[in-house]
């Protein structure tokens, strides 16, 4: 200011160079701001990232299955027990469980896994041999693998052991009894030891002799101790526990690894084609649900925690050596897409909910679009502006916000409505209906986003096309309604993806939450009207399943491919606007 | 005001294209026009002039209803063409508008080409019965709106990406392609340079022949040069009207007089 005054060359009011305090702050609360927007979308991406992950990761591997293709014998001495020519009601009456599986699809089993040189009862018996060994090699019982070759077969060697342990049982209540005398616990003693050395136990027998002469020279409690020191006792009883299983893996637990489903399918085939009957067909047989997880390698095995529920070491190395023969594939799991809903994992599929959810977006697209368009329509270029339509585009603001499961309710109402009219239950859980009540739910976004796309188009548009005496109608359909189309296209496609995630209204209107669906016929020859089950209601279903890889595999499977669809949708919004948009 | 050059006072026509009676226009509460009685003349330019706001596009909106479409607005009064009540509740307001084009004020092509921008009014108006007649009504309306040279090799091209002058001559070319009776333009030259303003206006001499032109412009230089008869607007009264040379030279309400002398506006 001086300089001013001063007369010389005026100096700047201020240099750019030097931030005003004003122009400070709004840099530092512009700043915040894009802080506060980073940090919010890093969230949002953390969450979908954790969202996508845990779907995917688990989605995945689901959509694979562990199949075994089995050699399938048409065994005409099961299919027809009383011999003489098979007809299809003897077929019939066989039972599926004793006949088709037991019969049919365990002794195929046994045979594929036989003629691909695996020795089944070799296996599961090593398998527990090993186990046996283990268990003495660990309490200093070395040669166990030895002495139970030398018994022959692992009953026998259960059987020896067993007897050992009794011995050494029965010395060790005789040291423990007060009442007794020495001669008798050198007895036992020597009987134990006698024992271990005919089980082939030499060393051991060698111990169990110290004992005996501790006996007569310090006193029996001292006995007691030394004989407590070896845990041979334990150890003889658990090999025997072990090498008493090969016994028991029979045929049921054969047939547990895999899935006998198609019994039916297959009762059904052989009955329509008695060709069949003596005849070999490859089958592929999906492996227990639970062993699949075992096979993706989910579970190791190695423990308790790690074994597949129902199933032991065993069944696993039987597994292994059927992956090592290619018996066992891991497949696509195609059949998932065509299956009906079913408890078990093995075979569940959501062919049904795919097509009711499909037949429902029909539905919707059909209703919402045509009533939801034409509503905007008339509400935004024809009606007048007044109380009423003010009303109605409150009333129809607020529809939007109307929770899904009220529209449930009203469905319900209209199903209870027409059951009393006397056809209600054609219309139970159908398509048709849940895609009304869905398009009911639809409409108000629908209308919305339309509304808005015609507000957002230039009034001058409107103008010059009236001006040049085009009609009300003629403005709305030659020019508004184009421009407009990319914003109701976005709209529809937002109100249908949200109806396709839609599950509470439709568990009301009774959508098949249970088995039972089939897939459905075309739309045209009825398909609408029949009952039907939609993807998120499948979803809910797997959700509450009992088995985990069910609730943890194919949950998210079904998850998948509803993000797919919706992601499918999005492409098909986002091809359609930018076709529209090119043609301004 | 010495550099206005009037042009030929003799009016085409002394028959009476449009009249206007009492007319009211209300937005709301906002009385826009004023009890303005105005009659238009056939194969006559007529020009609005008046400071901002005060009721010239107003006016001449009501002359095709297109008021109409403002829900505010109300039109009261008697307004008729040819004799006819255009307010008549019979009147159907499509018709109304093929014979009564407009030029509004700010370009507003379709977001279509340059040719569907021109040929929208024909086609919808049944003018041609087939696209050799429909591209002759193009050419020829592009050429009148002193366009066609410049868009000839793009008709294709969509409308909204030619210059804002270039797009008010495209809107006066697709005024003029339905042939309207009455050509209402509401200040066409606006966003136009010099020698388009010169094309635009021959287009408007040009047009007095068979038309009647009702143009709205602030360029008082503009309004001698193209017109014949000359209304003054101001507050929503029609404070004066007359015949162009005689508003100029020798206006007979003092307000007028001070307009155009610049003291008002
Ligand atoms: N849609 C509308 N709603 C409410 N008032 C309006 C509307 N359009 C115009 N008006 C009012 O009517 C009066 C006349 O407006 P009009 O557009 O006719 O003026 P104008 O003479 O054409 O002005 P300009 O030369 O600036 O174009 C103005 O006071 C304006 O505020
Ligand atoms: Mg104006």
């Amino acid at each position: 200011m001086t300089d001013m005054t001063a007369g010389g060359p005026a100096a700047p009011k201020s240099s750019l160079f030097v931030q005003s305090d004003n122009v400070r702050r709004r840099r530092q609360r512009g700043a915040a701001l894009r802080y506060l927007g980073m940090a919010a979308i890093t969230l949002v991406l953390f969450f979908l990232g954790v969202l996508l992950f845990s779907i995917f990761s688990r989605g995945l591997p689901a959509l694979f299955q562990y199949q075994a293709e089995i050699e399938l014998y048409y065994d005409p001495a099961i299919l027809n027990a009383d011999g003489g020519a098979v007809t299809a009601e003897e077929v019939n009456d066989v039972s599926l469980r004793s006949g088709f599986e037991q019969g049919l699809f365990t002794v195929s089993l046994r045979n594929t896994i036989e003629d691909a040189g695996i020795d089944i009862e070799g296996t599961v018996a090593g398998v527990w041999i090993d186990r046996a060994v283990g268990a003495l090699d660990a309490a200093g019982l070395s040669g166990g693998a030895e002495a139970i070759a030398a018994t022959g077969a692992p009953g026998d060697a259960a059987q020896v052991f067993g007897q050992t342990g009794n011995a050494l049982r029965t010395a060790r209540t005789v040291l423990a009894d007060e009442a007794a005398t020495t001669e008798d616990a050198v007895a036992a003693i020597t009987a134990a030891a006698e024992a271990l050395d005919a089980a082939g136990f030499a060393r051991a027998a060698d111990t169990v002799g110290v004992v005996a002469d501790i006996a007569t020279e310090e006193g029996l409690p001292e006995a007691a101790e030394a004989l407590a020191e070896s845990n041979y006792e334990q150890a003889l009883f658990d090999a025997a526990t072990a090498l008493r299983q090969p016994a028991q893996f029979d045929d049921g637990e054969l047939s547990a690894i895999i899935y006998a489903a198609n019994r039916r399918d297959v009762r059904d085939r052989v009955a329509a084609n008695l060709d069949l009957v003596g005849e070999t067909d490859r089958v592929g047989v999906p492996i227990a649900i639970s062993m699949t997880r075992y096979l993706s390698g989910e579970l190791t095995g190695e423990s308790q925690a790690q074994m597949p529920p129902g199933f032991n070491e065993s069944h696993l190395a039987l597994v292994d050596r059927m992956v090592e023969a290619g018996i066992i594939e891991r497949n696509f799991r195609w059949s998932f897409f065509t299956n009906v809903y079913s408890q078990s994992g093995e075979v569940a599929g959501i062919g049904p909910a795919l097509m009711g959810s499909a037949y429902m977006m029909l539905v919707v697209l059909v209703f919402s679009l045509i009533f939801g368009v034409a509503a905007s329509i008339y509400l935004e270029e024809f009606a007048p502006k007044n109380r009423f339509t003010d009303f109605i585009e409150i009333n129809i603001a607020n529809l939007a916000a109307v929770p899904s499961i009220v529209f449930g309710i009203l469905g319900a109402a209209i199903l209870f409505g027409l059951t009393s009219l006397g056809f209600g239950n054609s219309i139970r859980g159908t398509a048709l209906l849940g895609g009304i009540v869905l398009s009911l739910m639809t409409l108000p976004t629908i209308v919305i986003a339309t509304r808005a796309a015609l507000k957002a188009v230039p009034p001058s548009i409107r103008d010059a096309a009236l001006g040049v005496g085009a009609s009300k109608v003629q403005t709305a359909f030659h020019h508004t309604l184009p421009l407009a189309a990319p914003g109701i296209l976005t709209g529809t496609i937002i109100g249908i993806a949200q109806a396709l995630g839609e599950t509470a209204p439709l568990l009301l209107i009774g959508l098949s939450v249970s088995t039972g669906a089939d897939i459905l016929s075309s739309p045209f020859t009825g398909g609408l009207l029949e009952q039907a089950q939609s993807m998120p209601t499948v979803v809910y279903l797997f959700a509450q399943n009992e088995d985990a890889p069910v609730r943890e595999g194919l949950a998210q499977s079904a998850i998948i491919v509803m993000l797919l669809l919706l992601f499918a949708l999005n492409i098909l919004a986002i091809t359609l606007r930018r076709r529209f948009e090119r043609r301004w | 005001m010495n550099d206005m050059q009037l042009t030929e006072r003799t009016v085409g026509s002394t028959e009476i294209k449009i009249s206007a009676r009492g007319c009211q226009v209300y937005y709301g509460s906002t009385h826009a026009i004023k009890d303005v009685d105005v009659d238009i003349n056939d194969k006559t330019v007529t020009a609005f002039i008046g400071p901002s706001g005060c009721g010239k596009s107003t006016f001449l909106r009501c002359l095709n209803r297109m008021n109409d479409t403002i829900d505010v607005a109300r039109v009261e009064g008697d307004i008729r063409l040819d004799g006819e009540d255009i307010y008549d509740p019979k009147v159907d307001v499509v018709q109304l508008r093929a014979k009564v084009g407009m030029v509004f004020q700010k370009p507003n092509p379709f977001p279509k080409s340059i040719y569907d921008n021109v040929a929208y009014g024909p086609r919808i108006h049944g003018l041609a019965s087939n696209k050799a007649e429909l591209d002759g009504i193009v050419e020829s309306s592009l050429k009148r709106a002193a366009i066609w040279n410049e868009v000839k090799d793009r008709l294709d091209a969509p409308g909204t990406g030619l210059s804002g002058g270039q797009q008010q001559r495209l809107c006066i070319a697709r005024a003029v392609a339905t042939s309207p009776e009455v050509l209402l333009m509401d200040e066409p030259c606006s966003a136009l340079d010099p020698i388009a303003t010169a094309q635009v206006e021959e287009l408007i001499d040009e047009l007095r022949e068979n038309f009647s032109v009702v143009i709205v412009t602030h360029s008082m230089q503009q309004a001698a040069r193209v017109s014949q008869k000359t209304a003054f607007f101001h507050l929503g009264n029609l404070v004066e009207f007359g015949d162009t040379g005689q508003i100029f030279t020798n206006p007979k309400d003092p307000r007028t007089e001070s307009y155009i002398t610049g003291r008002i506006g």
